[in-house]
């Protein structure tokens, strides 16, 4: 297994634990008396799921299994390769972190989320740009 | 390794929605954090149809269509014109399916690319149950 297809898959195995996390918290009874907390956690948790867990192990088999054109590498450009998951995930944190805050905390968390958006633009489109090759080239 | 064309084409589109699932998803978010345009709301249904339909399900779908066992020496997956037609109508059922989510679209459009996506996606479990053998049988 390449190395990138193991960080890919370790961290989408602990974005599943989060999002699992979250699920439990939200299900036991009570949490409702902390419900503006859970509300706003709902977009995070559902993008834990769905980018965090679901599409980085995606991503992280398709790195290891997709054809290549070389035996050698598993990328073209392993370092754009590396700089994607890097993106994604950098990303992905950030949201984890703002998205949760009351609306209208600081001007700044605003700009975050948007940070956090082109972060994770940019690495999914490197990542698939990477991929893309290999599915057409083989 | 070389992709079966109807392999590679499926694994193709699930891709290209990726692009555009993260696309609109960055947009709706930076739209959250700095008010882009109140207009912008409405692209989410469309970004929760390609993430789920065109992305996650076309290429679960492609993959098993590729590595699920083979068992006929000619046409060992099946025949490929007829699974070329139903990624056709997968296709055309997302198309249409996000046409329908907006106001200008005939009413009939969002039941008629429910269907072809039925269709399409319906045609091609039938093909992977077909597939599916125990061990040594």
């Amino acid at each position: 297994m390449p190395p990138l297809t193991r960080w890919y898959v370790k961290c989408a195995l602990l974005y599943l634990a989060a999002a699992l996390l979250i699920g439990v918290g939200a299900a036991v009874p009570g949490s409702w008396q902390l419900g503006p907390l859970f509300a706003r956690l709902r977009p995070v948790y559902f993008h834990l799921f769905l980018v965090g867990w679901v599409t980085q192990f995606i991503l992280g088999v398709a790195n290891w299994l997709f054809p290549r054109a070389g035996r050698q590498h598993f990328n073209h450009h392993p370092a754009l390769a590396w700089t994607a998951f890097g993106l994604i995930n950098t990303g992905l944190i950030l949201r984890i972190f703002l998205e949760p805050t009351p609306p209208n905390t600081a001007a700044w968390i605003g700009w975050g989320l948007a940070l956090s958006a082109v972060l994770q633009w940019s690495g999914g489109l490197l990542a698939i740009l990477q991929l893309g090759r290999r599915v057409w080239q083989a | 390794m070389k992709f079966h064309p109807v392999i590679r084409w499926m694994l193709g589109f699930s891709l290209f929605y990726l692009v555009l699932g993260f696309t609109l998803g960055s947009l709706l978010l930076i739209h959250k954090g700095i008010n882009l345009h109140p207009l912008l709301w409405n692209l989410r249904p469309v970004h929760i149809e390609i993430t789920l339909w065109g992305f996650i399900t076309q290429l679960a779908v492609g993959v098993g269509y590729g590595i699920f066992p083979r068992y006929r020496a000619r046409r060992p997956r099946g025949n490929p014109a007829a699974h070329t037609v139903l990624v056709i109508l997968i296709n055309l059922g997302i198309v249409l399916t996000i046409l329908g989510s907006w106001n200008f679209a005939p009413d009939w459009t969002p039941a008629v690319g429910a269907a072809a996506k039925a269709v399409g996606f319906g045609g091609f479990a039938v093909t992977l149950w077909t597939r599916m053998r125990p061990y040594r049988v």
